[in-house]
This record gives C-alpha cells, structure tokens and sequence, in this order.
C-alpha cells in the first residue's frame, strides 16, 4: 500500500515538471513555490532539471540584438492617401448603417401589410353606410284603375292653387305634360276639345276650389266616363311625367285611365332634389317643367297643379316615384367614406414601395463604396 | 512629447508624430521579426508591413499598451510571411551566408574566438535552435527570453491566457536546452550547458 507520503511526494513532482519553468520566473502562486522548494529539496532529478533550464535561458539573454538595416519610416505620400481612405471609410460606415435602417423598415412594412392582408391585424370598419339618397319608400306601382282613382280622390281633396297658365279662360298653348293618346273607344275630338262648362268657370275664377273631379266628369257630356270608355289610355311613364314631356306611345294597352281633367301628367309636381325634404304644410306651387311639343288637343287639356299635401299620399308617393330614378340618375354614386386606417394602409404601402427603392440604390452605393475604401 | 501625444496626433492623421513612433520601436519590431522569420529580407518586408498595416488601423487603437498592439501587428505580419514561405518553398542569400558562418563556427570550434565573432556564432547557433521550434512556441520564447517581455504582455501581445503561455514557454525552453545539448560541442566553451 502506497504511502500517503509518497502520494504527495508524486504529485509534487508532477507540479514540479510542469512548473519549474515558470518558477524560475517568478510566476508560480506561494503554495506552489512552497511544494516545489520541498520536492525540489528531496527530487535530485528536479534539481537537475531546473538548472539545465536556468542554463538554456541564460544562453538566450545572451543572443546579440541585431541592427536596423535601414529606417522603417513611411513616405509622407502616405498622408493624403490614408486621408482620402478615412474619407471613404466614413461614407461607407453611413450608406451600410443607412441600409441596415432601410432594410429594417422595409422588413416592418412589408410584414405589417402582409397581417393587415391577411386579416391578423383587424382594421375598425368603415364608415356607418349612408342613407339612400331616396328616403322615401318606393311604393309599388298601384294598378292602373285604382290609380286613376286615387288621382280623381287628390284632385278633389286638393286645396286651391294657382293655375298655371298665364292667360285664364284662355286654352293652354301647349300641352304642358306628356300626351296622352287613346288607343280604344275614343271619344271624338270635338268632344274631348271642347272643354267643360265647370271647369272653363274655375279657370275664369283664377283659382278657387279645384274642380271636382267627380263633378266635371259627371257634368261634361264631352268626356266619357271611365265605365263607358274602356279607355286604353296608355300610362305615362315615369319618366315622362318627371320631365314633363309627351308620351312615348306604346302598343301594349294599359288599363291605367288618366282623366285629362283630374290630374293630367303635366300637373305633377317636377322633380326636386334627391334629399327629399319633408312635405311641407304650406301649399306652395311647384313650377313646373314645359318642354316644347306639338299642340294637340290642348284645349281639352286643363293644367292643374298638384300641391303636396303634408302626409303622403300612396298618390304623393306614386308621383314621387319617377323622381326617384331622375334623383338617383342625376345624383352621383355614394361612396363610402374611407376611415382614416384604411388611408394610411394606402398610404403604408406607397411608402415601402419607394423604401423598397430607396434600399436598392444604397445597396448599390454601399457596394460601390466597398469597393472604393481600403480596408 | 511623449508616447500619448505623438500616438494622439498620429491619430488624426500627422505621418511626422507616427514616423517618430516607428523610430522608437522599429527595432524591437525588426529583431522581434528576425527572430520569427529567421531571415534578413523577410523580417524587413514584415516589419515594414507592420508599421504600414499600424498607421492605417491606428485608429483602432482603443488605448492600453501602444508596444504590445504593434508587436502584435508585427507577429501577425510574421506568420503571414511563414506561410507565405511555405507555399511558396525558397531559401534567401541571407539563409546561405549564415550557413557558411555557422559552418565557420563548426571549423574554428578549437580556437580562441573574438567576443564579437562568438556572439555573433552564438546568435547564429541560438537561431538554428529557434528555427526548429513550432511557430506559437516560437514567438513565446523569443518574446520571453530575447526580448525580455514580462508574462502580462506576452498575454496581451498574442491574445492568449497565462496558463497557455507558461505551458508553451516550458516545452519550448525544453526543446532548446534539448538541441543546445545535442550540439554543445558547437558551443564555444563558456556557453556550453552543463549535464549530458
């Protein structure tokens, strides 16, 4: 069994071997110098160790130094080089950290559209959609009886307006609304020329009670009742009652029958604006839109304006009707308005599109300059 | 002016203040590159190297110790110039000249030498020994013993640790006290090492 003497003894000489150099410089810690002064006491071989490499350092301090064979001195055309150098190693540290900054951004940009595209980043929705331009709810069409009907019930109801026409008594010029023509059963002309006593005597009053619609069909043997007619009075168009012009005739009879004295087409109010403002309370007059036709029987035909009356009629609402595809005509497209987030998404895109080019010409400056310093 | 000075101005580009730092240390540069390389012409072109490669970088210098940031440009230029020489495999004049002087040293061993002529022999012989140590090994023995550098500067010289530098010092002092006794008959008398 070894000795724990020995065993010491053994590691001292270790640390003596890989040591003795460095104690013979000093730089050995003080229990390493301790160990190895008491090895080295009992260690012949240590001894001799140490004093070979005592030798060996001592012939190498003794090496002669040698002389300079010339300056090493660097020529003064180094000057304005290194400063030209200096010059391109600082364009060259701005350009690559001004890519860094380009490409950093561009990075941030491009992945930020790329959530917004795909929905991960939400966006708050646009502005609340707008109102319609026509408020007013369409009504569909009445059946063409019971719309001759209505506008009979309206011409009575109506509360007195100014005629339109300049000369009383006098017959309208022109007619001043769409034409309406007849397509069966047609009373003779005559009949229909000539006007009705009744009404001939509203007009001379200049506007007083509307004439009874009931009354001047029933009175006037010129005029033939609807039952007896079977008038295939052909429906204005929306349109032409809008704009107030003629009737395009139409072969397809219409069982629609408009009393030319009741409410002719050309009496209907002219379109106004596609805000709708609430009917007033006040009758006003609506002027009315005369576009030049042919005269025809326009004797017959009595303009009466129809005021609108505070609560819609279904009647109002049917006359509004063909203003509402002219409003909606004449009115431009409705268009949302863009909320701010969507404006600068567009705008965010412009944006890295110019980086992406900004960042190719610095790339290409960077390398240019890369080339142009020395290192 | 002093160290910092002339180091300060050479900073901002004044050649004159760096040239009268290159006279200070050119040559511990050179002896230190004569040591490595092992010949005239490639220790020269090193050094120069080095001064030229110190002049452009200076403004890396971050402080600390000027001598130990160009020595270690010096070593750096040196191992460039050793691989360079062991690619491309050629022996300098200067290498047969110190042939023939250490030749002369192996023919005159019986006579009583000149001090200066036995330095110069010893140099000679103390190089061939050098010249067949490992290149770190190397540059730590003369660093150590020829230049006189203390273990902290080698240490901040060759960027290594000072267990690392004291275990290549030691191997490197063994092989030299090894080749130093295997040719000590070419050792003048009064360096020849003692034991056998």
């Amino acid at each position: 069994m070894t000795s724990p003497l020995r065993i010491r003894d053994r590691l001292d000489h270790r640390l003596a071997q890989a040591n003795l150099s460095a104690y013979l410089d000093g730089e050995v810690t003080g229990d390493q110098k301790r160990r190895l002064e008491r090895h080295l006491a009992i260690c012949p071989g240590c001894r001799e160790e140490l004093a070979s490499l005592r030798d060996t350092v001592m012939l190498l301090q003794q090496a002669p130094l040698r002389s300079v064979p010339r300056s090493f001195a660097l020529p003064m055309e180094l000057q304005a080089e290194q400063a030209r150098n200096r010059r391109w190693n600082l364009t060259y540290s701005y350009l690559r950290g001004a890519t860094v900054v380009a490409t950093f951004l561009l990075v941030l940009l491009v992945s930020g559209d790329a959530l917004i595209g795909m929905g991960a980043i939400p966006i708050p929705d646009a502005a609340p959609r707008l109102p319609k331009a026509v408020a007013v709810e369409r009504v569909p069409e009445a059946p063409p009886v019971v719309e001759a009907v209505i506008e009979r019930e309206v011409a009575a109801t109506a509360p007195p307006t100014k005629v339109v026409t300049e000369k009383e008594g006098a017959p309208t010029p022109a007619p001043e609304g769409p034409r309406v023509e007849l397509v069966q059963g047609q009373p003779s002309p005559a009949a229909l020329a000539s006007p009705s006593p009744v009404a001939e005597a509203d007009l001379a009053r200049g506007g007083g009670a509307p004439p009874d619609a009931a009354a001047v069909l029933g009175a006037s043997p010129s005029i033939p009742r609807l039952e007896d007619t079977g008038l295939a009075a052909i429906a204005p168009s929306e349109k032409a009652l809008a704009t107030g012009r003629g009737l395009e005739p139409t072969s397809a009879p219409s069982p629609t029958l408009v009393s030319p004295t009741a409410e002719p087409p050309t009496a209907r109010p002219t379109p106004v604006s596609p805000t709708l403002e609430p009917p007033t309370a006040t009758p006003t007059q609506v002027p009315v839109t005369v576009t030049p036709e042919p005269p025809t029987a326009t004797p017959t035909q009595v303009p009466v304006t129809v005021t609108p009356e505070p609560s819609p009629t279904p009647a109002k609402v049917a006359a509004l009707a063909p203003r509402e595809t002219e409003a909606k005509s004449a009115q431009p497209p409705m268009t949302q308005p863009l909320s701010p987030i969507w404006t600068v998404w567009r705008g965010l895109r412009v944006l890295w599109g110019l980086l992406a080019g900004l960042l190719l010409i610095l790339l290409a400056s960077t390398i240019w300059a890369g080339h142009r310093r020395r290192p | 002016m002093n160290e910092e000075a002339l180091i300060a101005s050479a900073r901002q580009g004044d050649l004159t203040a760096f040239n009268r730092l290159v006279l200070a240390y050119q040559q511990m540069a050179y002896n230190l590159a004569y040591r490595v390389v092992g010949n005239q012409d490639g220790a020269m072109d090193a050094t120069q190297a080095a001064f030229l490669r110190g002049y452009r970088a200076l403004h890396q210098f971050r402080g600390g110790s000027f001598k130990a940031w160009l020595l270690r440009i010096v070593t750096n230029c040196c191992y460039d110039q050793l691989r360079a020489r062991q690619r491309r495999p050629t022996t300098p004049l200067d290498d047969i000249l110190e042939d023939d002087d250490h030749s002369q040293l192996l023919q005159n061993h019986g006579q009583q030498p000149e001090d200066q002529v036995e330095r110069r022999e010893l140099g000679a012989f103390i190089q061939a020994g050098i010249q067949t140590l490992p290149n770190d090994q190397r540059v730590v023995l003369v660093m150590r013993d020829i230049q006189g550098m203390s273990y902290l500067e080698i240490s901040e010289t060759i960027m290594v640790s000072l267990g690392t530098i004291k275990s290549r010092l030691s191997r490197a002092r063994a092989k030299m006290r090894d080749y130093l006794l295997s040719h000590r008959e070419q050792l003048p008398d009064r360096f020849r090492l003692r034991g056998g």
